[in-house]
């Protein structure tokens, strides 16, 4: 396929130029999405991430029409991609029209969306799959050896597009997390205070009694200086673990 | 200000070594070196409740007059803080109806005029950076970059410095702990929220003429009776 070479090299060091330049995740995931796309001769591209909070969600799509299937996907908890973040692995479905057992909530919402084949590739970081790229055909597609090579690089590209923030992005964080460990120590305090007070013991009891109290509930001990704080954990409650059991 | 003025005032931040245990205090030196007119220095970490964390300062003068903020809880380093911009003070006689008790209490320690500037990312504010001097008089444009400048270049230096070394190592130096703790001793003894805990500390502190970390550590030490405090 003459051209196919040359067309990669240009959007595979489009988007390493984008990384170098510290380009923010959006622009990069554009550029791995429509790269998808033409390299590919995908019909649709998506990257969607492992949401901490729980589920799967949508973080690029190269259109509306995937975001829309993609979405379908992370309401309906399983499909291609659920499958390929779980077992970290490549999950291809050339025919869909195939696979509609496979994925019963997914397999005919994808064919009505006028899809037919997808390939979806785990997108990893530390050894662990944090989301998966999805490249979806409205016909039976299936892939050679090197457009699935082709698909874990770009894979590879959009976690590091996903892992670079830019510095203002980064100071942010650094700068609420500061302020954070500020609230969190004067919260401590507080609580520590309010034990000693409420038990009439000293602060260095008091705080002992609080390490003990989230170490015997399995809780952080920055969850019960708040619950001390803010009334919902009555303070003369907090006892040493030899007290409480 | 051109590019070589902020170069330099980066590299003098830059070389007072991170993750040692008064790198505050030597930033709050490279301050009173940098800024024309400033004989004392201080960087402190504030809290929407009017907690505060003195990270260091450059001389006892200037970490004392950091304390009558924390005390009186108010002045200009806690406006600054409050609005997000600098209050430039030059003479704080003539500025007194702003800060009627800070301006007397800051007179008596031989303070004539402040210069408090935030330290703020974006929209989240960690505290300020606050410049004195014993005689009354404005800062020149020129100062007010520098130490615009510098408040920049050290807020970024606290942070990359916070993410490095970890906050327990960082804070050391000047913690108002006890304070916190008296706060929490006495809103659990008086059977009041936090916020009129600490007001009953700091209207004690000033009834009896001495500062809120004192009142505090005797409030720990329960060397004072409670009634007095009861308000």
């Amino acid at each position: 396929m003459p051209g196919v070479p040359d067309q990669i090299a240009v959007a595979l060091s489009e988007i390493t130029a984008g990384l170098a330049d510290g380009r923010d995740a959006d622009s990069v995931l554009t550029m791995v999405t429509s790269a998808c796309t033409r390299l590919l001769a995908a019909s649709a591209t998506g990257v969607l991430l492992v949401d901490p909070r729980g589920g799967i969600r949508v973080v690029s799509a190269s259109d509306e029409r995937a975001r829309f299937v993609e979405l379908m996907q992370t309401h309906a908890d399983q499909g291609p991609c659920v499958d390929s973040i779980r077992d970290d692995a490549a999950v291809d479905s050339v025919d869909l029209t195939e696979d509609l057992d496979r994925w019963p909530v997914f397999g005919p919402a994808a064919v009505r969306a006028g899809y037919r084949s997808i390939h979806a590739i785990p997108m990893r970081l530390d050894g662990r799959a944090v989301g998966g790229l999805n490249v979806l055909y409205t016909r039976a597609t299936p892939w050679a050896a090197w457009q699935a090579k082709l698909g874990r690089v770009l894979a590879d590209l959009a976690v590091l597009g996903l892992s670079q923030e830019g510095d203002v992005r980064r100071v942010d964080r650094l700068a609420e997390r500061t302020l954070t460990a500020l609230n969190d120590r004067v919260q401590l305090a507080h609580a520590i205070g309010m034990v000693a007070g409420a038990l009439a013991i000293d602060t260095d009891q008091a705080r002992r009694a609080i390490l003990d109290h989230a170490r015997a509930h399995a809780r952080p001990v920055r969850d019960i200086a708040r619950a001390v704080t803010d009334g919902s954990l009555d303070p003369a409650s907090v006892f040493p673990l030899t007290a409480d059991d | 200000m051109d590019g070589r003025r902020r170069d330099l005032l980066a590299r003098m931040v830059a070389e007072c070594e991170p993750g040692r245990a008064d790198w505050a205090r030597a930033v709050s030196a490279v301050c009173v070196r940098a800024v024309a007119g400033v004989e004392g220095a201080a960087l402190t970490l504030r809290s929407a409740s009017r907690a505060q964390e003195t990270l260091g300062a450059s001389d006892p003068w200037a970490s004392g007059l950091e304390e009558i903020h924390y005390t009186l809880g108010e002045g200009p380093a806690v406006e600054a803080f409050a609005t997000g911009g600098p209050v430039l003070v030059a003479d704080l006689r003539v500025d007194q109806v702003r800060w009627p008790v800070f301006a007397e209490a800051g007179t008596a320690v031989g303070v004539a005029a402040v210069f408090a500037f935030p330290l703020q990312v974006g929209g989240i504010r960690l505290g300020t950076l606050d410049l004195y001097r014993r005689r009354p008089g404005g800062l020149s444009s020129d100062a007010v970059t520098d130490a615009l400048v510098l408040a920049d270049v050290i807020t970024l230096a606290l942070l990359q410095h916070t993410d490095r070394v970890g906050e327990d190592e960082l804070h050391q130096v000047v913690s108002y702990q006890d304070v916190n703790m008296a706060t929490g001793m006495l809103a659990a003894q008086l059977r009041v929220n936090l916020e009129d805990a600490f007001a009953r500390l700091r209207a004690h502190a000033f009834a009896t003429n001495r500062s809120v970390v004192e009142v505090a550590g005797d409030v720990l030490a329960r060397r004072i009776p409670l009634d007095r405090l009861a308000g």
